[in-house]
């Protein structure tokens, strides 16, 4: 959380949700589209090459090449990279979706699996986030 | 047929996703967490409930076997991210970085999963 002075970076995740209005709809329709498009490329594979390799695919950086395009129109290229730090964190929880997807799928059926692999993405990415501020005291400046 | 209209379901329901996944991403704040947003499952998330509803349990467990290396990919893909984008700007950056998915996510596929 940010000091009154300003001088103490914010480590506290905060939810704006004023933020939305600052960008337009045509900034999500595009998210919309990479989204459907590998979703739709992941699921064409999968029928010619099988399921595995389909699901190779269900890890692809479907958001962010979007996202970081935009996120440095809008805040600058520093920005930009440092969502590509924290998506590092968030890749290596999927990981743990991932896992606990293939490990459950079978014993608990679709939504339970689904629901706990969720939990275990947050959670991970959660954690790995408070372990590196914990460590930095700061967002880590772009390398 | 069948098939198709899934795929195209697993599509609407992907971009639906990434979509509100992005739009949470853009209300949080430090950027550093934000940026954990960039990598959640949402198109895998879409994906395997379609999947699972439409051909059950055993099919959804293979996808996710191939999405281990899909998504060892995405680490070394962000990690080449942050790299290259703080040096050549977001889309050369994103893109040469898709290179860093490619080749750690078949590598993973070939040498562990095949």
């Amino acid at each position: 959380m940010s000091e009154p002075g300003g001088t103490e970076p914010q480590r506290v995740p905060e939810v704006h949700p004023g933020e939305i209005r600052k960008h337009s709809f045509q900034d999500y329709l595009i998210r919309f589209c990479f989204g459907a498009g590998i979703s739709l490329g992941a699921g064409l594979i999968g029928l010619r090459f099988g399921p595995v390799v389909g699901g190779i695919f269900l890890g692809f950086p479907a958001i962010l090449p979007a996202s970081l395009t935009l996120i440095q129109k809008k805040e600058g290229r520093e920005r930009a990279a440092i969502d590509s730090e924290g998506a590092i964190l968030g890749a290596i929880a999927l990981v743990g979706f991932a896992l606990v997807a293939w490990l459950l799928f079978v014993r608990l059926g679709i939504g339970a699996t689904l629901l706990i692999a969720l939990a275990v993405w947050l959670i991970i990415a959660v954690a790995l986030y408070a372990a590196v501020m914990a460590t930095l005291h700061r967002e880590p400046a772009p390398r | 047929m069948k098939e198709i209209l899934l795929i195209v379901v697993r599509a609407l329901a992907g971009g639906l996703l990434v979509a509100a996944f992005a739009m949470l991403g853009d209300t949080l704040k430090p950027k550093l967490f934000a940026g954990l947003f960039s990598a959640a499952p949402s198109v895998a998330t879409a994906s395997l409930l379609v999947i699972g509803l439409s051909s059950g349990p055993d099919r959804d467990t293979k996808d996710a076997f191939g999405m281990i290396a899909g998504a060892t990919g995405l680490v070394c893909y962000s990690t080449a991210a942050a790299f290259l984008v703080a040096r050549l700007g977001a889309i050369p950056g994103s893109v040469l970085s898709w290179l860093a998915w490619v080749v750690p996510a078949f590598a993973v596929y070939w040498w562990l999963l095949r």
